[in-house]
């Protein structure tokens, strides 16, 4: 007994300066003036430099694209990864087929959920949303799916091949978007400065390269984390 | 010229297409895998023997301007982390093509994005992006410790993910705190930024980095996954951690210290002393802990954390002398442990087992790779006129020039007790009685011929690099000057 | 936005100190999954400008709030699942081995 007190006691101690340290911090740089620097030119050049709107897709898809791509690798590596771990015999959840009364309902609500996900893409650059909201939302579909309907309805379909090879497709499709950048004269993942099209704020059709970006994430993220969940819940 | 981005592209796009290739055809994936890491490798060789004309080179994505972009820049401390990939990542891609015999595609793809990971971090100039890069390598690198899906690869997986997760997590509020203080995100607006910050503000920050980084090159106390991390995974994967992985993010905190806070702050706040007392620290804990390890990979894993306290004590000088003398072990170290690694797993063909007591006598099966064996530890002990001599001379000169006498006394007291662990090693191979399996491939004929060119190439530029190490110093010549002066590092994007 | 910074500091350290003394992984999973959620509280608190609306530029402003934390908030959040999701995926893999959760037992189990 007498070990595992003074062992919490000192992760205690530990963490408590770790808190106090982190505290005088925060404090000590919160609220400085200079430090809207790049907000203030995100804010005051942004519409006119990409013609987007939404200033967050802005910043994602064209003047710190190059995280964007990190993060796709991020994403296209775990779902591999968790695919590699739980192979098919690893069988890890149970049966969870409902009613048909909630397959109906959910089969009534799944087109909605589509065109949810699918505006959310398209519109990505004039109001909230993009890629990313787009794509978790595909996931969130498919999840549904083996919920309700169970697990062997969704891999008659799709299984973690097929979505695989979507997965690469969007990835290798964003990969693409980024060279166009370099043909037109630019540098890698060049989007507005080298003049693609930029069209008017507001417009569907504007923002360079935009949308289709949007649409090669989406694809990625959203196979990326249904795989993710077909590998964590296989059943034999 | 687009060619630093290229050498993050190929590999991106060979990670991408190595899953169509998987779904479509198999036998395609060997040739891809062996000519994208040849074409890094050639690029990467333009810039290290052009570096007179490129360097420093800067690119920024996206085509905005240079305070605004995400910035690449490629200098000439970049080439410290370019003289060990180059090298080392081809010949581990050989060695690995007989080694990996289940999910192929699945070992290449985590193989590709390490390299990703590795080249985005030394070249990058963007804290976010570094923060994006380090979560790359750590990913790919949790998942080849538990490829092997083994008991011990599984549990040294799970520890080395929780540290390296907690580890993630400081160096994400260190640059979130960084840009509350400064502002911007953009590694050269930073320095100047950052001088206005009151003191323990500073060293706190110093402190969340170190902890960010340090877990990842194994820093005594935070190095507790290495050992068990090395002992199951394929011998492809120890070469590239004790080569590149380790020194990659050694290499990012230095940048981030001495280019953020500047040379004096360091020495007039006592960091740069804390930080040679935890190189000398780490390097007597790693000798001390390397003697009592029977197993051959943990020894191995060890004696890394002793040769990182090495590197540190260099570091830490902050003279240009004790800077060149650090990259050069960086490199040399990553070679020599290379060349061990790729042999140990020739030696293991024939013992079964990477026990000590095991791998007694095996000079009279294996007398040529023992051989390469035994040259290459008597290297890390420092015996010229191998290449380890020659590190080891430079870091003591630098030591002593710097007027630290106590760490030159503390390198030559840990030179003597890595020679007890080497020679212990040599006569065992050389001496004792076989207690090894009889019915495994014996001999270098037992050998293929991609398992023994990693190590005797290694060896060979082990010994050439002995005779002549002005061939490595006058590649890493100019490192120290963009690292000390911060100026140097800025001027690359804004100013003339 | 300083009024949160104490809750953020609280947050870390519970985090950390479940990471340290718990001993089955879901927990362990648990407390790291707490203190990166701290860490995305902090990069919304900074962003905050009072008066602030949001970075969507279709309609005349005063203030904007600053979109560049939202954006790398969007990065660490994906990270973060990933890492989860590698972490719950070898928890599996160990519970199917060792039959059990507890990180001190399967030390003592593998020897």
């Amino acid at each position: 007994m007498k070990k595992i007190n003074f062992d919490k006691v000192f992760s205690f101690i530990l963490v408590s300066l770790l808190g106090l340290f982190i505290l005088r911090v925060l404090y000590s740089v919160a609220g400085e003036e200079a430090a809207r620097f790049t907000a203030d030119h995100y804010i005051n050049f942004g519409v006119e430099e990409t013609s987007a709107i939404n200033i967050v897709t802005a910043i994602l898809f064209d003047y710190r694209a190059f995280d964007t791509l990190g993060e796709a690798t991020v994403i296209f590596t775990a779902a591999s990864v968790v695919a590699l771990l739980l192979p098919r015999h690893e069988a890890s959840m149970l049966k969870t087929e409902f009613t048909p009364v909630v397959q109906q309902s959910i089969a009534f609500v799944l087109p909605f959920l589509w065109i949810i996900s699918i505006f959310l893409i398209a519109y990505g650059h004039l109001s909230p949303g993009g890629g990313f909201s787009g794509g978790v939302i595909i996931s969130a579909i498919s999840i549904l799916i083996i919920f309700t309907y169970g697990y062997r309805y969704m891999t008659r379909r799709f299984n973690v091949k097929k979505l695989s090879l979507i997965e690469d497709i969007g990835a290798l499709a964003f990969l693409t978007i980024g060279l166009a950048g370099i043909i037109a004269g630019g540098t890698f993942l060049a989007n507005s400065q080298v003049g693609i099209y930029p069209g008017t704020p507001g417009e569907l059709l504007s923002g360079g390269l935009m949308p289709l970006s949007n649409f090669a994430v989406a694809a990625k993220v959203g196979t990326g984390l249904s795989v993710i969940f077909l590998s964590l819940a296989r059943e034999d | 010229m687009h060619l630093p981005i290229l050498l993050i592209i190929i590999p991106l796009f060979t990670v991408f297409s190595l899953g169509l290739f998987a779904f479509f055809s198999k036998k395609y994936i060997i040739p891809l895998v062996l000519t994208s890491s040849l074409l890094s490798t050639v690029i990467i060789f333009f810039f290290i023997f052009n570096r007179e004309t490129k360097l420093p080179f800067s690119y920024n994505l996206g085509s905005w301007q240079p305070d605004l972009a995400i910035n690449i820049i490629v200098d000439h401390y970049t080439l410290v982390i370019f003289a060990a990939m180059g090298l080392i990542t081809l010949l581990s891609v050989i060695y690995s093509l007989t080694e990996i015999t289940r999910n192929k595609a699945k070992f290449y793809l985590l193989l590709n994005v390490l390299f990703v990971g590795t080249a985005g971090m030394v070249m990058t100039a963007d804290l976010f992006n570094l923060y994006v890069f380090f979560e790359i390598t750590s990913i790919s690198s949790y998942a080849l410790v538990a490829y092997n899906d083994k008991d011990i690869s599984l549990e040294a997986a799970f520890k080395y993910l929780m540290l390296g997760t907690v580890s993630a997590v400081f160096l994400l509020l260190a640059i979130i705190l960084t840009y509350m203080a400064t502002g911007t995100l953009n590694m050269v607006l930073i320095p100047e930024r950052l001088g206005n910050l009151p003191v323990l503000t500073r060293q706190i920050l110093i402190a969340f980095y170190l902890i960010g980084l340090g877990v990842k090159f194994a820093i005594v106390p935070l190095h507790t996954w290495l050992p068990d991390a090395y002992v199951g995974v394929p011998i492809t994967y120890n070469v590239l951690s004790s080569a590149l992985i380790i020194k990659t993010q050694f290499f990012v905190l230095m940048r981030i210290l001495y280019i953020f806070f500047g040379l004096n702050f360091l020495q007039n706040n006592m960091i740069s002393t804390i930080l040679l007392v935890w190189g000398i620290f780490s390097m007597l804990f790693g000798h001390a802990a390397a003697f009592q390890q029977n197993n051959l990979k943990r020894l191995l894993g060890y004696s890394t954390i002793a040769q990182m306290g090495y590197v540190i004590i260099a570091f830490s000088l902050g003279t240009p002398a004790g800077i060149l003398a650090g990259s050069f072990h960086m490199i040399n170290h990553g070679i020599m442990k290379g060349a061990i690694f790729f042999a140990a797993g020739n030696l293991h063909k024939a013992a079964g087992s990477y026990q000590l007591d095991k791998m007694q006598g095996m000079a009279d099966i294996m007398p040529k790779t023992s051989l390469i064996f035994v040259l290459i530890l008597l290297s890390m002990v420092g015996i010229p006129p191998l290449s380890g001599f020659a590190s080891k001379w430079l870091i003591l000169e630098a030591s002593l020039e710097a007027g630290y006498l106590l760490p030159a006394f503390m390198i030559i007291l840990g030179s003597f007790l890595s020679l007890g662990y080497y020679l212990s090693i040599i006569i065992n191979i050389y001496t004792g009685e076989k207690n090894f399996s009889d019915n495994l491939p014996v001999g270098v004929a037992g050998l293929k011929i991609n398992e023994i060119i990693p190590a005797a190439v290694l060896t060979a530029v082990c010994i050439v690099l002995g005779f002549y190490p002005a061939v490595l110093t006058g590649l890493i010549a100019r490192a120290p000057e963009f690292l000390l002066q911060q100026l140097n590092f800025i001027n690359i994007i804004i100013g003339g | 936005m300083v009024l949160v910074f104490p809750a953020i500091a609280v947050l870390i350290s519970m985090g950390i100190y479940a990471v340290l003394t718990q001993k089955n992984m879901i927990r362990i999973i648990i407390g790291i999954s707490i203190v990166e959620s701290a860490i995305i509280l902090l990069l919304g608190a900074i962003a905050y400008i009072p008066e602030g609306v949001a970075p969507i530029l279709d309609q005349p402003y005063d203030t904007v709030v600053d979109p560049l934390p939202q954006a790398l908030g969007l990065t660490a959040v994906v990270i973060n699942a990933s890492t989860t999701a590698i972490m719950l995926a070898l928890v599996i893999k160990l519970y199917n081995r060792y039959q059990t959760l507890d990180i001190h037992e399967i030390r003592k189990l593998r020897g």
